[in-house]
């Protein structure tokens, strides 16, 4: 038996050649959760058991879930027509499979044989009965066992014909739909509810239409059904547009965005539903209590930021500028800028006295000259690649200032003054904005990062936060090799409390990021404002010491892959737990938030300088 | 006829010749090993031209392309660069990954591809003006993200530039199956597996699976090789060395071969 943990880093690169983009994969419990143990229709794009026998199995229910273009949605899991639907997508991808994907037969045989053995044998080839839940039995058997669906006849026959259907080499997700059409009307009598929509639709709406022939003479075009439904168009609502897996995670999106920060959610379910484009990884998690490591714990969710304010950059100039040419002297500075020499060139700008006397003296013997005379200086290029981590929990929306009482000094009365027409009561004051924490620890980021890239130096730049360990968000604000430009400081800018803070996977993956980059010295920068802590972060959610360790870990796990880690955290109380977290000198706790940039800035280039 | 085989993909030939009729220089854009050296060969070669390349790299200073005064004996000699030669004779100069070399090698760029077509000698104080066929070709890749190696803008838009990229699998797998001679199927398979693992561009590799990779996986089948050992040799070791990524492309190589 193997984890997912183990292979869920190369697997989600696997699946990821095949649709270009980001796959985000979800845990299931074990392996009845998903195809081809069972033929109900995942919520999730793509799931796969936390555990297999193999990493072959893995990659084979994998590639059958990629290969899907239909998916039923979560009103029809238990829906008759969810299942036909599925199970004749899942038949038309097996034939795809051993068509186009030989590599892969033997893996999906000796699957597929083991999910046909669990069908209970009344239900298998040998019954009798005609009823729809048994055709449908005999169908998954047949499906499975790859085309051996024994002595049929009547309907039975008509059924396994009428879904051998998709084993066409032209059969695509369309067909499936027609096909499963087909089958309700035959096994249920009843095609219209379910797929009335799918059929009826108008294929001129939907661009050019390829006529199939298909016994029901519909003319559809070959995209996926995601194209042709319209989700109020439909009769009883059973299926909807988001069939296809993309536009399901996009609509999606935002439902968790509009939950108030710091609510307490419901425990890691499986099923919740991942924003566009995020890639997901796992992590294990450091169990102090058992002091053994729980395997593939957690799962980061990463996903890029975007924002619209252009104007970011400029604003974070304005409000320090005494800082910003401070950090600049001081970086300009930092000995890795100093020029090289390098003796024995062929070109240079001066020449080299030693190389020059051992030429004539090599010349004069007559031994063999060596022409390289010269001393030419190079620019040394700075090799430090440092990333920054922003603590995006809830509590980051604070004031960075307490507010001071307000206190009313106008005590005159208007009616005294002989001039006044009445009583003028003052326009309550303009007041900026108020300054968040984290609009603070923003500006200190982008300030560093500003004279990073004015330096030349790899940054970047993420935040984090999450609920649960099946949801630990790690917001790319700007990658290592993103260029820097007005979108990338947007994106920066675009950085906001969300929830909570599980620090140790956030630390992994800026670890796992920075371990990829080639630069000799590498820093991890953390900027937290407070205990790390979420809703399931450890046995006890009052247990704060189980966090902490974990966090602990992942920076020793840091250091020990050759990567600098620093914590600042913003925080009266911090030295406290900070001192089990980092080692010593590692670590800076501030007390006055709006001091953040000129610390951070001190912090960097201490440890650059020395 | 035999000249370097190359598949037109769109109109790159002909903006070429007529790029080469107006002695404008050219810049070929686009990921490692999808075709542009081969792409300057097969046109030199049209064209009846000779040609220079030169792989820039990052020690390749101005004096490797203009020449220098080596020690000969009791005195020094001047020897002339690569490039000079090809400005004297009027070949095509070919600088494959231009924006590797130093900065200093812009200079003479600039002065050989305006109007002036002369390329300055300083240490022999000559100012040489380009032979009437003379072209210069560079080639640029901008998948090699480092604000520090891009392309100034003052030199880009010197060139008249042509994008190349990857084929489709159909064209690519006319190219390996007519570079190689492997079985039809076989180039496919290997023109998908390719294909495949561009996807993964953006993660790790920024060129991904190239067509020469899969020529010379080609090759090694042609040679007797089992395909997937020929994939792993050619593919996946090559790609990156993270193990993650040549995990991928194995399974990738794995489902699509037989």
């Amino acid at each position: 038996m193997i984890s997912l943990s183990e292979v869920h880093a190369s697997l989600s690169l696997f699946a990821e050649s095949f649709t270009g983009q980001p796959v985000a994969i979800t845990t299931v419990e074990d392996t009845r959760g998903c195809w081809p143990w069972t033929e109900a229709p995942a919520a999730q794009p793509v799931s796969l058991p936390a555990h297999m026998e193999s990493r072959a199995s893995y990659r084979i229910v994998l590639l059958h879930q990629l290969l899907r273009q239909v998916g039923a949605v979560s009103d029809l899991l238990a829906s008759p027509a969810g299942q036909v639907l599925d199970l004749v997508e899942s038949h038309r991808v097996m034939a795809e499979i051993r068509r186009d994907y030989p590599g892969a037969t033997e893996d999906l045989r000796r699957v597929a044989q083991a999910a046909a053995a669990g069908v209970p044998a009344h239900e298998g080839p040998g019954g009798l009965a005609e009823s729809a839940a048994a055709i449908m039995a005999l169908l998954r058997w047949h499906s499975l066992s790859q085309g051996s669906a024994g002595q049929t006849d009547g309907k039975r026959a008509t059924a396994v014909a009428v879904f051998d259907q998709v084993l066409r080499a032209d059969a695509t997700g369309r067909t499936s739909v027609q096909v499963a059409s087909e089958l309700m009307a035959l096994l249920y009598g009843d095609d219209s509810l379910a797929f009335a929509a799918l059929i009826d639709a108008d294929p001129d709406e939907y661009g050019e239409s390829v006529p199939t022939e298909s016994s029901t003479g519909v003319s559809l075009d070959g995209g996926t059904p995601s194209e042709v439904v319209d989700s109020d168009g439909l009769a009883g609502g059973q299926l909807s547009n988001d069939l296809s897996e993309h536009d399901y995670a996009s609509q999606q999106a935002d439902e968790s965005e509009s939950l108030p920060p710091g609510i307490d959610l419901p425990k890691a379910s499986g099923l919740r539903s991942l924003p566009a484009r995020s890639r997901t990884y796992v992590y294990d998690e450091w169990d102090y209590h058992r002091r053994q490591h729980r395997p593939a714990w957690c799962r980061v969710i990463e996903e890029q930021l975007s924002g619209n304010d252009h104007d970011f950059l400029n604003g974070v100039r304005a409000r320090y500028p005494q800082l910003r040419a401070q950090i600049r002297r001081s970086m300009l500075r930092l000995p890795a800028q100093q020029l090289v020499r390098v003796h024995r060139s062929l070109d240079g700008d001066e020449l080299d006295l030693d190389a020059a006397i051992e030429a004539v003296t090599d010349r004069r013997a007559g031994a063999p000259v060596d022409d390289r005379l010269q001393i030419r200086r190079d620019r040394a290029s700075r090799d430090v690649a440092t990333a920054f981590l922003v603590d995006l929990s809830a509590s980051t929306s604070s004031p960075a200032v307490p507010p001071e009482p307000e206190v009313f000094e106008n005590t005159a009365d208007p009616m005294d003054d002989p001039m006044s027409h009445g009583p003028v009561w003052d326009a309550p004051p303009v007041t900026d904005p108020v300054r968040r924490v984290i609009d603070v620890a923003k500006d200190a980021v982008a300030l560093m990062a500003d004279a990073l890239h004015e330096l030349g130096d790899l940054y970047a730049v993420y935040g984090f936060s999450g609920t649960g360990r099946d949801a630990v968000e790690f917001k790319v604000g700007k990658d290592f090799d993103d260029r820097t430009s007005t979108t990338s400081w947007a994106s920066i800018g675009a950085m906001k409390p969300l929830r909570y803070t599980r620090m140790g996977p956030a630390v992994r993956h800026a670890t796992a990021k920075l371990a990829m980059v080639a630069a000799s010295t590498k820093l991890l920068i953390v900027v937290s404002d407070g205990y790390p802590q979420d809703v399931d972060y450890g046995h006890d959610r009052n247990d704060r010491d189980y966090g902490m360790h974990d966090t602990a870990r992942a920076l020793l796990d840091a250091t020990n892959a050759g990567i600098e880690p620093f914590c600042v955290t913003i925080d009266p109380a911090g030295h406290d737990y900070l001192r089990v977290m980092c080692p010593d000198g590692r670590y800076l706790v501030i007390d006055d938030v709006e001091s953040l940039p000129e610390e951070l800035a001190r912090l960097y280039l201490g440890t650059l300088g020395d | 006829m035999d000249g370097p085989f190359y598949l037109p993909l769109a109109d790159e030939m002909a903006v070429f010749e007529a790029a080469v009729a107006a002695r404008l220089p050219v810049l070929l854009k686009g990921p490692t090993g999808c075709g542009k050296t081969r792409f300057v060969e097969h046109m030199a070669w049209r064209l009846g031209r000779d040609l220079a390349t030169l792989a820039c790299h990052e020690d390749l200073t101005a004096t490797d392309l203009v020449g220098r005064y080596l020690l000969s004996g009791d005195e020094t000699v001047w020897m002339d660069g690569p490039l000079t030669r090809a400005v004297r004779s009027g070949a095509i100069c070919y600088l494959d990954e231009v924006v590797e070399a130093r900065k200093d090698t812009t200079v003479i760029i600039h002065s050989l591809t305006d109007h002036r077509r002369v390329l300055p000698i300083d240490k022999t104080a000559e100012m040489l003006s380009a032979h009437h066929d003379f072209l210069l070709v560079i080639s640029y890749n901008p998948g090699y993200q480092s604000v520090l190696k891009d392309l100034k803008p003052s030199t880009r838009q010197r060139f008249v530039s042509i994008e190349f990229d990857y084929p489709e699998v159909e064209a690519e797998a006319v190219i390996v199956e007519t570079e190689t001679g492997v079985a039809h199927d076989t180039a496919v398979r290997l023109a998908r597996c390719g294909a495949q693992a561009r996807n993964l561009r953006e993660r790790g590799f920024e060129d991904g699976v190239s067509t020469r990779l899969l020529v010379y996986a080609a090759h090694l089948i042609v040679q007797g090789v089992v395909p997937r050992r020929a994939c792993e040799a050619a593919l996946v070791q090559a790609v990156s060395d993270d193990e993650d990524l040549q995990r991928a492309v194995a399974d990738i190589v794995d489902v699509i071969f037989p």
